[in-house]
């Protein structure tokens, strides 16, 4: 598998807080990587060590091949753009202003592109709106612009709908999708808002007290929230003795309710507890939820 | 170095701030000029030279800092030296380019505020027979070099150790308090060799003491340059010394 993004024992000092120990991560070729972990894991520092913006104590990583030791990376951090915290703009100019700032950074010839830049964005309608009168989706969006700016392969968004409106948060899930599907733009996404990331990411990494807890993709998550129905039953006794003549998993949880972790047929399994005196009350389909998931690889403490 | 230059330049260029500075620049040295012929029609033009080397002191040399500090700082808080960083600018030529487009700032200040003395000098009917322009040309040296020194240099190094709104207080007090040692060492020994240095690091000090005037040229202008050259590229060392190893945000 080819990678974007790989790190490699990452750590990180502030006089006696340790932000990263001994981080590794490896994020994929044209993923959509959801950096998973509490405020205070290590995200925003791992994020402005790939930025340059801080230096690691120890360790290194590697950008598009690119050891960080190497000179090379100047010219391989330009095939990258990012947001941290917040997006980089300048208030008092219009979104093409921002952007034409940005092509003079990059020594573009021209202005070519911005109009694109800015209807994939959807803020091509703004005008002369300065930036500071955008509101904080809008604003978001128009980061996104702003690091696009080079034609970057590679986005790094750290809470990119962190204290957006339910609208703000579809039209940010819409874009992300938009962009790593039509332009196969690889993004490394950390959030805390996990309902939100799991609709968007194909690659995970949980992270930990700046440790990396574990890393797999969506479709190993999906097999490890298994599903489960959630039964009420009058008797659990002669519920089990029914699965397990099933040989399905289950968990007893009282006298009336039980967890079933497979898919049975409801009307064997109504027909096989009638047969033992039994009456199936109710049931309903449940699902660990990646937040579920989370908590149980890293435990229900807080960071804060 | 040349895409950064660019795009600090047009920061520098869009902002009002800088504008203020040249109306600044402009109104200080009429003003003065006119206010002085009025109160005393056919006096030379001497008087508001003295005057204006004060306000050049007070004001501009502020102001030049002030800029320099508020634009700095903003892209820090903004995530502007991020986006220099993403795109593959050294750190060296982020803080070269700073140095360069706000000595430029500087040097734009100084030349319209003596511009601008001069013209309405010329304009009001002051005698310019008195001028030496060669004396004025090097006043203009030993000035640009004191303020590279303690407003550019000091300004930016505040900047890189506190990015934010709290720099600018630091840097307004730390400006005029400079001036205080080198004015009450200069009372107590008016002949001593260290004071002599001290006085000509810091602009406020050394302008401001013994009625110097605009026209009339500094004494011994080359040690003075020594002086303040030396003070304000140590502040640029270690502010760069800073900036390559902080961790930014």
């Amino acid at each position: 598998m080819e990678y974007v993004l790989r790190t490699n024992a990452l750590t990180k000092k502030y006089k006696k807080f340790e932000a990263l120990k001994g981080l590794s991560m490896n994020v994929p070729k044209g993923s959509i990587y959801g950096f998973v972990g509490r405020n205070g894991a290590g995200k925003t520092t791992l994020f402005r060590i790939i930025c340059g913006l801080q230096f690691s104590t120890s360790g290194e990583f590697e950008l598009f091949g690119t050891n960080s030791n190497d000179a090379g990376i100047l010219k391989a951090r330009n095939r990258m753009g990012a947001i941290v915290e917040a997006p980089s703009l300048f208030p008092e100019m219009t979104a093409r202003e921002n952007l034409e700032h940005q092509y003079k950074l990059l020594g573009m010839p021209n202005y070519d592109g911005i109009s694109e830049l800015l209807s994939l964005v959807g803020l091509e309608n703004t005008q002369n709106k300065k930036t500071k009168n955008f509101s904080l989706g809008m604003r978001q969006r128009l980061g996104i612009a702003v690091a696009l700016c080079g034609n970057q392969d590679f986005l790094m968004l750290d809470e990119p709908i962190n204290g957006l409106d339910p609208q703000g948060i579809i039209e940010m899930r819409e874009l992300i999708l938009k962009l790593n599907r039509e332009k196969g733009i690889t993004f490394l996404i950390s959030s805390h808002i996990l309902d939100e990331l799991a609709k968007l990411a194909t690659y995970y990494g949980f992270i930990d007290s700046g440790k990396m807890v574990r890393e797999m993709s969506a479709d190993e998550i999906e097999d490890a929230c298994h599903k489960s129905l959630k039964v009420n039953v009058s008797s659990t006794a002669a519920l089990a003795r029914v699965l397990d003549k099933m040989s399905l998993e289950y968990k007893i949880l009282s006298d009336n309710d039980a967890n079933i972790y497979a898919r049975p047929g409801i009307s064997e399994l109504v027909t096989a507890l009638d047969k033992e005196g039994c009456k199936l009350n109710s049931c309903s389909e449940q699902e660990e939820t990646l937040e579920g998931f989370f908590i149980s690889l890293v435990g229900g403490g807080s960071n804060e | 170095m040349s895409k950064l230059l660019r795009a600090d330049l047009s920061v520098l260029f869009r902002s009002k701030l800088f504008y203020g500075m040249i109306l600044l620049c402009i109104f200080l040295p009429a003003v003065t000029n006119l206010e002085a012929y009025l109160s005393e029609p056919g006096a030379p033009l001497l008087a508001p030279s003295v005057t204006l080397t004060m306000f050049l002191c007070l004001f501009v040399g502020n102001f030049i800092g002030g800029l320099a500090l508020v634009l700095i700082s903003a892209e820090f808080t903004s995530g502007e030296i991020r986006n220099k960083l993403i795109m593959g600018h050294k750190r060296s030529d982020i803080f070269a380019s700073w140095v360069i487009v706000y000595s430029l700032e500087m040097l734009i200040a100084i030349i319209v505020f003596f511009g601008v003395f001069l013209l309405s000098g010329i304009i009001i009917g002051y005698d310019m027979s008195v001028c030496d322009f060669g004396e004025i040309l090097m006043n203009m040296l030993v000035i640009t070099v004191m303020f590279f020194g303690n407003s550019l240099a000091l300004s930016i190094l505040i900047t890189i150790i506190l990015p934010d709104t709290k720099a600018f207080i630091i840097f307004y007090v730390l400006y005029e308090a400079l001036a205080v040692p080198g004015i009450l060492l200069y009372e107590k020994y008016p002949d001593s060799i260290i004071v002599k240095i001290i006085n000509r690091c810091f602009a406020l000090s050394y302008l401001t003491l013994d009625d110097k005037a605009l026209i009339v040229g500094f004494d011994e202008p080359w040690f003075t340059i020594a002086c303040s050259l030396t003070f304000g590229v140590v502040i640029i060392a270690i502010a760069k010394l800073l900036f390559d190893r902080k961790d930014l945000k």
